[in-house]
């Protein structure tokens, strides 16, 4: 034998069956895709995003700024190994929408916030291993 | 009378209530004042998730239990630690293994800059300190006679093995190392002329390429000369031992790193190409047996080391650290009886080596070089059987005065490792086990690995192997002798504290 009689569990971690890959895959490409879209339109000054962070008190940096960090997410989370990284900062910046449709904006058209951190949540739960400070103490 | 304290556990409940508050004040302020304070609440609230995790969630750490996010404070010092005491708190002098000022010298060697430091030594000399002594009349340096030194003369083979420099790159194997690092060493050891120990890897296919001379070393799984049950597979070995470039075999019988414990290669550094060089799977931990199945006895381990010599046809030695010496003179009494020598003995000491190791076997078995090196030395000779035989000393030599003492002890050559990897550019991270080192040396990471370019760090290995075999000649020529076998242990100041007093004069 030149092999370790009792490997530890980690050694060959299982597989992930399909259709967890494909869950995951498909809310990858949903966060990626809403969230690069609506980046996309705050960088290029869609008049409705103006309006929306006059809104807020936030124009025109705060638009700039949520809409790179929105691009920068959706970029990340399409990366293997930034994935976990980038659905946290996709999930921050939702809790900000979410709180921006709770408190000024009212609650028409929040739904698309709540759905983008639903799918970084689900894509923080499947990578959970993969996340900083708490990933090596997951054992589940 | 009080004095100012830092009550952590008190600080850690005003942080967990702090934070889910901090989070609820920039809530109200991001309502009230502008909407920039939201960025806060986004922070503090994920950082309320998070903290509620440490504390009721996760199982596996005390402190974060205890104390919430402040206490991964602690997590990050601690990682901190070696780097910050490597670089602002250790004197010169005080690292382990090898302290700053020993790895500025192999550096220096290494770069082949000039290695003459001045205003004295750094070094206190405690009374245990063996010093070499020189002569008052030291040898004119073009009366020194060349090194030379022959493997396998003793039993008359043809292919016996001639070394012009005492030196030879000892074990490490294509796994334990990255490819660049065997590719530098061994293109390295081509230039520089002198022998490389293929380390118990599998086929050495990376060590080939480069061209040096090679000593292949079969350790106790035998990995490329072994058959399906874990024996040594005659036909394989004989057609590895015909290739031009393998000079000698090693037999491994335990190694200063782990003495009384196989080979492991750690699963996080087997690569595809290591598991099919050794033909061991993927995402366990290779671990060698502790012993030869052939060998049980020392009749049944002679008999083994002759079977070796007779099918490779080459000189064939064995390594070991000395556990006892005692059960070494038994061997080496049977050895006399047999009349079954190996070309030579590899003698390495038990202050833990290159290879991955459990920390009990690094730190606590093994005879340490010198006193084991003196023992054998001196049993083979009591024997009369010094002749028949080589000593070769591996553990900690990574300079020439060091090759001189151990030479000096009764040595013929000298084995290292880890002064070649200090050559490559080894910065003693102590990262070797998980394929994280940060000069790729023994890591299989391709971001790692990119920082080593084979042709500079060959032309680093040669220059360290040319510099020290400078110094020490020189250092033969201070000593008055006039060859490297007229070394003995007069050449040496043995305090009367140290274990190895009472062999010459004080």
């Amino acid at each position: 034998m030149t092999t370790d009689p009792n490997p530890s569990p980690e050694a060959a971690p299982a597989a992930r069956p399909l259709w967890l890959s494909l869950l995951l895959w498909t809310c990858k490409l949903g966060a990626a895709g809403i969230l690069g879209y609506a980046g996309y339109l705050k960088l290029t000054s869609n008049p409705g995003d103006i309006e929306l962070f006059e809104t807020l008190g936030m124009e025109p940096f705060g638009r700039y700024l949520i809409g790179g960090l929105e691009c920068t997410a959706a970029g990340l989370i399409l990366i293997r190994q930034s994935a976990v990284y980038g659905a946290f900062l996709g999930l921050g910046v939702m809790c900000g929408a979410i709180i921006g449709h709770l408190t000024v904006l009212g609650p028409a058209h929040i739904e698309g916030a709540i759905l983008v951190a639903v799918l970084c949540l689900v894509i923080l739960y499947v990578r959970r291993r993969d996340a900083p400070f708490i990933g090596n103490m997951i054992d589940w | 009378m009080s004095t100012a304290k830092v009550d952590l556990h008190r600080l850690s409940r005003v942080a967990n209530w702090a934070i889910p508050g901090l989070a609820v004040a920039s809530l109200v302020a991001g309502m009230t004042v502008s909407f920039w304070f939201h960025f806060l609440t986004v922070f503090f609230l994920l950082l309320t998730v998070m903290n509620l995790f440490y504390r009721f969630v996760q199982t596996r750490h005390t402190i974060l239990r205890n104390f919430g996010a402040i206490g991964q404070l602690r997590y990050v010092m601690e990682s901190l630690g070696p780097e910050l005491r490597q670089y602002f708190f250790s004197n010169d002098t005080e690292e382990r293994p090898f302290s700053r000022v020993e790895r500025a010298e192999v550096y220096r060697k290494a770069k082949g800059i000039d290695a003459a430091v001045a205003f004295g030594s750094q070094l206190e000399f405690g009374p245990k300190e063996i010093k070499l002594r020189h002569s008052m009349y030291p040898t004119p340096h073009d009366e020194l006679e060349p090194f030379r030194l022959t493997f396998g003369e003793e039993r008359g083979i043809a292919s016996a093995y001639t070394i012009d420099k005492p030196i030879m790159i000892s074990a490490m194997s294509f796994g334990a190392l990255s490819e660049p690092a065997v590719r530098s060493l061994s293109r390295g050891a081509k230039h520089a002329g002198i022998a490389m120990n293929t380390g118990e890897g599998g086929w050495p296919k990376h060590h080939l390429e480069e061209g040096a001379d090679l000593i292949f070393q079969m350790g106790t799984a035998k990995f490329g000369v072994r058959d399906e049950g874990g024996l040594l597979d005659d036909a394989k070995l004989r057609k590895l031992a015909a290739l031009p470039q393998m000079k000698m075999i090693e037999i491994k019988f335990s190694q200063g790193a782990k003495p009384g414990k196989g080979g492991l290669l750690p699963k996080e550094k087997i690569t595809a190409e290591i598991a099919e060089l050794r033909g061991v799977p993927m995402g366990e931990d290779v671990v060698s047996p502790p012993s030869h199945p052939e060998c049980y006895d020392n009749a049944s381990t002679l008999e083994f080391i002759q079977r070796v010599q007779e099918v490779s046809g080459l000189p064939t030695g064995i390594k070991f650290c000395v556990g006892s010496l005692d059960q070494t003179a038994e061997f080496l009494r049977e050895m006399a009886h047999s009349k079954i020598f190996p070309d030579y003995i590899a003698i390495d000491g038990g202050e833990g080596g290159t290879g991955a190791a459990p920390k009990p076997y690094l730190d606590s078995f093994g005879m340490p070089l010198m006193p084991a090196l003196r023992g054998v030395h001196t049993i083979l000779t009591d024997l009369e059987i010094r002749d028949r035989t080589k000593l070769i000393a591996a553990g900690k030599l990574i300079g020439a005065a060091k090759w001189t003492m151990a030479l000096a002890m009764g040595a013929d050559a000298i084995y290292s490792a880890r002064g070649f990897m200090l050559a490559l550019g080894c910065i003693q991270a102590l990262h070797c086990g998980d394929n994280t080192c940060p000069v790729g040396i023994t890591s299989h990471d391709r971001t790692l690995k990119h920082g080593l370019v084979i042709s500079d760090k060959a032309q680093r290995v040669q220059q360290y192997v040319h510099g020290s075999v400078h110094d020490f000649e020189e250092i033969l020529c201070s000593t008055g002798v006039k060859s490297a076998r007229e070394l003995c242990m007069d050449n040496l100041y043995v305090p009367p504290q140290s274990i190895l007093a009472g062999e010459n004069r004080a």
